[in-house]
């Protein structure tokens, strides 16, 4: 991975009104949208609405940059992430009214918060990845320290002092746990075809 | 500037910045972010980032599969994260959720071992079958246990002292959590004024002990304080219990 990214095409693009072209919008497509899945998978956890969000974000970016609204490329960053806090602000607002609309109907149905399917597959592969990536770590304090921080949500700095640890060796230790899984899951992934954690988490895009 | 967001608010739009922060800077903000740890402003400018260099974006992506999927994996599988050695017992906190299986498995090999020693001699001592449940308590991993009860009587307390084993092992503390048990503990093993070991927290069993496993490796003969206190420190230890630890 490189330690800072290319300039992308579009990035010496400035005017007002553009003309339709195929080819920077799709750069910029391209570009924005891992950032944006991840920016709206984390303010919206594993709701079904991050892909429509991403798609919809994304027309959004793509008509303002055509109308010229949007002077640069450092602009365009910019409101690509305010739009998407403000669709997920919306979202939010319009699921509260729905909620209280159908409150009553709601409570009967249980079978709404059961997870589905694709999501129960894609979870425990996810859980394969992570033993075998937790499972190549030899050493055991480095284990430890990872149930300590997501398992028991200890601070930083009370597991570095625990584990006698500094805060530089702490983020390592969660660098190559990271390393490791992706490998994991690519690995996984290549033996048995696309999976369904990475599908879950890395493709939204696929399913157009 | 002003232009206007997909819902028509003003939207004001601010010359970023992104490319300031290098792959290492934001590598370590990575868990922070996820965690919900950053302020408002060093989020919002991490967002930028991550949107300003899409290979990064991946990084993040990974963290939020971590930080899932060790909390099912850690509840279904504590003994993946745990701090031993194959084969020997340890003192991770995950482990210590459940102390009693150590006894049941010493247990079931006592008494194999006993009813093993009755049918190959009946005319075995009682001495002689007491010796064997002590073998069978450490079966392979050479662990030994060190109860460091409270000695009262007249005079000063009497110090415990108990041999260093010759080979590489575990030393099992056990440790009396006393009349009033909190939730979890730390214990620290103090050497010549210094931690030698640290543990939060830990919690006790039902028989209100806390099980702490200590390798030999991390010990040499001398003088040992296990001072137990509040994970968090925030009281005066609870209790202190002397002990030496003498050369095989």
């Amino acid at each position: 991975m490189p330690a800072r990214a290319g300039k992308p095409a579009y990035a010496n693009d400035r005017g007002s009104a553009r003309s339709k072209d195929p080819a920077s919008e799709a750069e910029i497509y391209a570009r924005l949208l891992p950032g944006l899945q991840v920016l709206l998978r984390q303010r919206l956890g594993g709701s079904a609405a991050v892909h429509d969000l991403v798609q919809e974000a994304l027309i959004v970016v793509l008509n303002h940059w055509r109308s010229g609204e949007i002077a640069d490329s450092a602009q365009l960053v910019s409101f690509t992430r305010t739009t998407a806090v403000n669709m997920v602000a919306n979202l939010r607002r319009s699921d509260r009214r729905r909620e209280l609309l159908s409150c009553a109907a709601r409570s009967n149905s249980d079978f709404e918060s059961s997870p589905d399917p694709e999501t129960i597959v894609a979870q425990e592969e996810l859980r394969v990845a992570l033993r075998e990536a937790v499972g190549s770590m030899r050493n055991s304090r480095d284990r430890q320290l990872l149930a300590l921080y997501y398992f028991e949500e200890q601070s930083k700095v009370e597991i570095c002092a625990v584990l006698s640890m500094e805060l530089r060796r702490f983020d390592k230790v969660l660098h190559r746990a990271r390393a490791r899984l992706r490998e994991s899951i690519e690995r996984n992934a290549q033996m048995g075809g696309r999976n369904a954690a990475l599908k879950t988490f890395t493709t939204i895009s696929d399913a157009d | 500037m002003e232009d206007m967001s997909a819902k028509g608010r003003p939207l004001r739009l601010v010359r970023h910045t992104a490319r300031e922060w290098d792959l290492a800077h934001f590598d370590s903000r990575v868990a922070d972010y996820v965690a919900g740890e950053l302020s408002e402003e060093e989020n919002d400018h991490f967002e930028e980032v991550m949107l300003a260099n899409p290979e990064w974006a991946e990084i993040v992506e990974t963290e939020q599969m971590l930080r899932e999927g060790i909390r099912s994996l850690a509840a279904a599988e504590p003994q993946l994260f745990s701090a031993s050695v194959p084969g020997v017992r340890h003192a991770a906190a995950a482990d210590m959720r459940a102390p009693k299986r150590h006894w049941i498995s010493a247990l079931a090999m006592a008494a194999t071992v006993t009813f093993a020693a009755l049918l190959l001699n009946a005319r075995m001592q009682i001495t002689d079958l007491k010796s064997a449940l002590g073998s069978a308590q450490a079966p392979s991993a050479n662990v030994e246990f060190l109860r460091l009860d409270e000695m009262r009587g007249p005079g000063e307390p009497q110090k415990l002292v108990h041999a260093l084993p010759a080979k590489p092992s575990m030393i099992v503390l056990e440790i009396p959590a006393g009349p009033a048990p909190l939730a979890a503990y730390r214990l620290r093993l103090l050497h010549a004024g210094k931690i030698v070991w640290n543990l939060a927290p830990a919690s006790a069993n039902d028989e209100g002990f806390l099980m702490v496993s200590v390798p030999t490796a991390a010990l040499v003969p001398g003088d040992y304080s296990a001072v137990l206190s509040a994970p968090d420190d925030s009281a005066l230890p609870i209790a202190s219990y002397a002990f030496t630890l003498a050369r095989h």
